[in-house]
């Protein structure tokens, strides 16, 4: 005791010494890592929705932190304007060409992947604007092979880029079976003398087609994939009976036709071809209540899933009120009840960013 | 105020009250520049907080102080520091600093009040002070093992060191030995001498009726009797001169001797 | 009964504000304590107080710190493997180490050793008239008295809390050696993966919060004692139990600002 009161003031001091230089250390330690230090550039990109982004994410290259997110604002055309930064020694990848993707989903988390330019080694302008991969200079860039994608996106959100032509392309069926039936009717009605029914049925069967390419592309991606995937699968197949049934040289369409291009077999049958096209509807609901019960249990952070699940329900919608116009026909019940503003939800599909 | 010039310490229903009781009860006094006042009372009258108060050592619950015309209260820091260094005050329990050394107590004050002084002026000055109390022990020494009278000494010694022009001893020399008293007494003289106003409360009947020019009486918190010795001894208030009678026998029997004794004890000196 | 519920709870507001105008009080005369310091004056009070308040506290801060960090390790590899979430052990052991218990355990250790014995001390201090005596000489026992040692506290708070990190860290590197042996540099290279400098910040104004609490209570209870002796193990009881709630209810507060 009295060895430290004799040496109190060395005693404090090697205290004091020995502690900053610890966080002096940490500090140096950590900001390298972290690249306190180092410059960083600025450059900024256009979204469509700042969901699953925020201020501080990572900006990815090959799974390496290249740069930080620094501000998010809602710009005039109601796109998110995105600033982002990129350290001093990862500035060459960032060239003309080169390409961000927000890639977010709701398991892992969310980075902003840098894909980079291939058409020169010149790196950027601070400040310039480097597109999004799924915006239209984005697109075009891809075309002409000016970017090299930088990394396999995770498997979530790979499915949900699949998910979305092939919902899109469900949607369009939905739409076309609604043009038919709607022609059936008017024709029922006499309201329609000379419909363009071989016509658009030759519509729904190229469809038909496009929806079989989009479930196989689907279906290869989903084999073997785990557990989370599994259920997405059945909506897969699902989907793809539905579609079979539809493609069924027996099936619906030929004999919506008739074998005499009439419609007597739609009433000659005891209502068989209207209890088949209710199933398929019902089973396509099915489809997406199955849907619906994926993206609730991946959380509802990736409004992609919110955002093709309410595409699906309201395709099914008009289709149901197709079915119910059917069922009220003025031959067999009392006509189809009007239903107001039924916007076009291709239109929005499209817009929703992956 | 016009009337305060030449008032050393002036106090107006000066009031201390403390949580369950009210030691001082509105006491108004005026001690001039130079005099030398003496406060008396029975124990637990009030005397010694009153001192304090007027001091400005512990707070007024109301009433003015003003210390050379200076109201206390409303003074910052440095106001306070001045005040202080024309202000001494004696603890009537020495009250001397007992985390620092004997020699730190006296450096204390002087470094706080002459901070331009050099180490080698304030050593010589408490090392001629030590000297002149006959204080021969090790200044390095805690306080604590000092004896009452040694440390008594000590804090008369810490309150002069600084040269106040008003001086207040609460019991100067309660637990002092005779010859300690003798030299407290000496210096005390020569303080008067050189115009310093002292205000001593003492019990003490060789101490006042040896300095005091004036006595205030204060009993059960308030002021009694403020008066020249004379006019005081001549009080036919019971009370007074039972406080007093003591101070003004001893008055009688000693006065012969004063000057005999003053002269021996400054040649000590 | 009713009377004296009533009387607490109308005190009680009147004596934080009091308490916090103390605390004002302090900060106020910081400056002042500098610039005695500058005169020569203060005696080493600050030193003094690190070295009782700091440095002798390290022992019990290293082996506190050492058994903590530990256990976390432990638990945390027992643990989270299963569920595939390994990385996190830094994540928590940075959230657990250095924003919460490194401030508020060494708060902890330095009320139960430094608060009693400022506000004892402080208290004897009164009972025998030295701090009248500070007073008569022109000492301020605030600038002389309290703001060395709240600045006391306060210092070997941050520090300790540096070393209470350190020992933390280290202690639950030594034991992942034990479990499972893993590179330093991969320690490391975790570790700074998961910290930010807003932890750093959270934790040392965690630090110089509660320093300024524990520093201000203890000196204001002990300052509090009016005249008798036995007045001074209350205050010193009194300064315990305040600087605890006080430090628990400003941590709350910071972390809860730091995550909003």
């Amino acid at each position: 005791m009295k060895f430290r009161i004799r040496f109190a003031t060395q005693i404090v001091g090697a205290f004091t010494i020995l502690a900053v230089v610890f966080v002096i250390v940490l500090m140096v330690a950590i900001g390298r890592g972290q690249g306190w230090f180092e410059p960083r550039y600025e450059y900024s990109t256009e979204l469509s929705s700042a969901s699953g982004l925020n201020i501080g994410m990572s900006v990815d290259f090959r799974g390496f932190e290249v740069g930080r997110v620094t501000n998010i604002t809602l710009n005039e055309d109601n796109n998110v304007d995105v600033t982002f930064n990129i350290r001093e020694r990862y500035i060459h990848l960032v060239t003309k060409g080169s390409l961000v993707e927000l890639a977010s989903n709701p398991i892992l988390g969310g980075t902003l992947v840098l894909h980079r330019g291939t058409r020169s080694s010149e790196p950027l302008e601070q400040f310039s604007v480097i597109p999004e991969w799924n915006s239209d200079i984005g697109r075009a860039i891809r075309e002409v092979g000016f970017v090299e994608r930088s990394q396999p996106p995770d498997p979530i959100s790979t499915l949900l880029a699949e998910l979305d032509p092939l919902l899109n392309s469900i949607s369009e069926i939905l739409g076309s079976t609604e043009l038919i039936l709607d022609t059936l009717a008017g024709t029922l009605d006499g309201t329609v003398t000379e419909g363009p029914i071989a016509e658009t049925v030759t519509q729904v069967l190229s469809l038909l087609a496009t929806v079989e390419a989009r479930l196989e592309q689907t279906e290869s991606l989903l084999a073997g994939s785990d557990d989370l995937l599994v259920s997405v699968n059945r909506i897969a197949d699902n989907a793809a009976a539905a579609s079979d049934e539809f493609r069924d040289p027996a099936g619906i369409v030929p004999r919506l036709l008739g074998a005499s291009g009439t419609l007597a077999t739609l009433f000659d049958d005891d209502n068989v071809l209207f209890d088949e096209i209710l199933d398929i509807f019902t089973s396509i609901n099915a489809t997406l209540d199955e849907l619906n019960e994926v993206a609730r249990f991946a959380g509802s952070q990736t409004p992609q899933f919110a955002a093709i699940i309410e595409e699906g329900r309201e395709a099914i919608i008009v289709g149901q009120d197709v079915l119910t116009g059917l069922r009220n026909n003025p031959l067999l019940r009392g006509g189809i009840p009007e239903r107001i503003d039924q916007p076009s939800n291709v239109e929005s599909f499209r817009e929703a960013q992956f | 105020m016009a009337d305060d010039a030449g008032v050393a310490l002036n106090t107006k229903d000066l009031i201390v009250e403390f949580e369950n009781f009210t030691p001082v009860r509105g006491i108004s006094v005026k001690i001039r520049e130079g005099s030398t006042v003496a406060v008396m009372g029975r124990s637990g009258s009030g005397k010694s907080t009153f001192i304090k108060a007027a001091s400005g050592v512990i707070p007024a619950t109301s009433g003015e102080v003003r210390v050379f015309g200076r109201l206390l209260g409303p003074l910052n820091n440095r106001e306070l520091r001045r005040l202080r260094k024309v202000c001494g005050f004696v603890f009537q329990d020495a009250a001397l600093w007992q985390n620092m050394s004997v020699y730190r107590n006296l450096a204390l004050p002087l470094e706080q009040h002459y901070p331009e002084l050099s180490n080698a002026e304030r050593d010589k000055k408490i090392r001629r002070a030590v000297e002149r109390i006959r204080f021969t022990d090790d200044l390095n020494l805690r306080p604590a093992s000092l004896s009452a009278g040694e440390a008594k000494l000590v804090a008369f010694v810490r309150a002069i060191l600084t040269e106040p022009k008003l001086l207040i001893l609460d019991e100067p020399t309660t637990f002092v030995d005779r010859t300690g008293v003798d030299r407290i007494l000496s210096m005390l003289r020569q303080l008067k001498d050189a115009g310093t106003t002292l205000v001593v409360v003492s019990h003490n009947a060789t101490v006042v009726s040896q300095l005091a020019d004036e006595i205030i009486v204060i009993d059960e918190g308030e002021l009694l009797i403020h008066g020249s010795t004379d006019q005081v001894a001549a009080s036919d208030n019971p009370v007074v001169r039972d406080i007093v009678s003591d101070v003004l026998d001893q008055a009688a029997t000693f006065d012969s001797d004063i000057l005999s004794l003053l002269g021996e004890i400054d040649d000590e000196g | 009964m009713l009377e004296a519920v009533g009387e607490r709870v109308l005190r009680a507001p009147k004596e934080l504000l009091y308490a916090l105008g103390f605390m004002v009080e302090i900060v106020r005369n910081i400056p002042a304590y500098f610039q005695m310091q500058r005169r020569g004056g203060g005696g080493g009070v600050l030193k003094m107080q690190i070295l009782f308040t700091g440095v002798n506290a390290l022992s019990i801060v290293a082996v506190l710190s050492l058994a903590i960090g530990a256990v976390i390790i432990i638990q945390g590899l027992s643990i989270l493997p299963q569920l595939g979430q390994g990385q996190l052990i830094y994540t928590i052991l940075i959230a657990v180490i250095t924003r919460e218990l490194g401030p508020i355990l060494t708060a902890f250790i330095v009320i139960a050793r430094s608060g009693t014995a400022i506000s004892t001390e402080l208290g004897g201090m009164v009972v025998d008239h030295q701090i009248e005596a500070y007073m008569a000489t022109g000492l301020n026992p605030i600038t002389y008295l309290a703001v060395p040692r709240v600045l006391g506290v306060v210092i070997s708070l941050v520090l300790l809390n540096i070393y209470f990190n350190f020992f933390g860290l280290v202690g639950s590197f030594l034991v992942t050696q034990l479990v499972q042996p893993l590179a330093l540099e991969e320690y490391l290279f975790g570790l700074y993966g998961s910290v930010t400098l807003r932890d750093f910040v959270a934790s040392f104004a965690k630090s110089i919060i509660f320093g300024m609490i524990i520093g201000s209570v203890a000196t204001y209870q002990g300052l509090s004692v009016e005249r008798a002796g036995t007045e001074v193990p209350i205050r010193a009881i009194k300064a315990v139990g305040q600087g605890i709630t006080l430090t628990v209810i400003a941590n709350a507060a910071i972390t809860l600002v730091s995550y909003l």
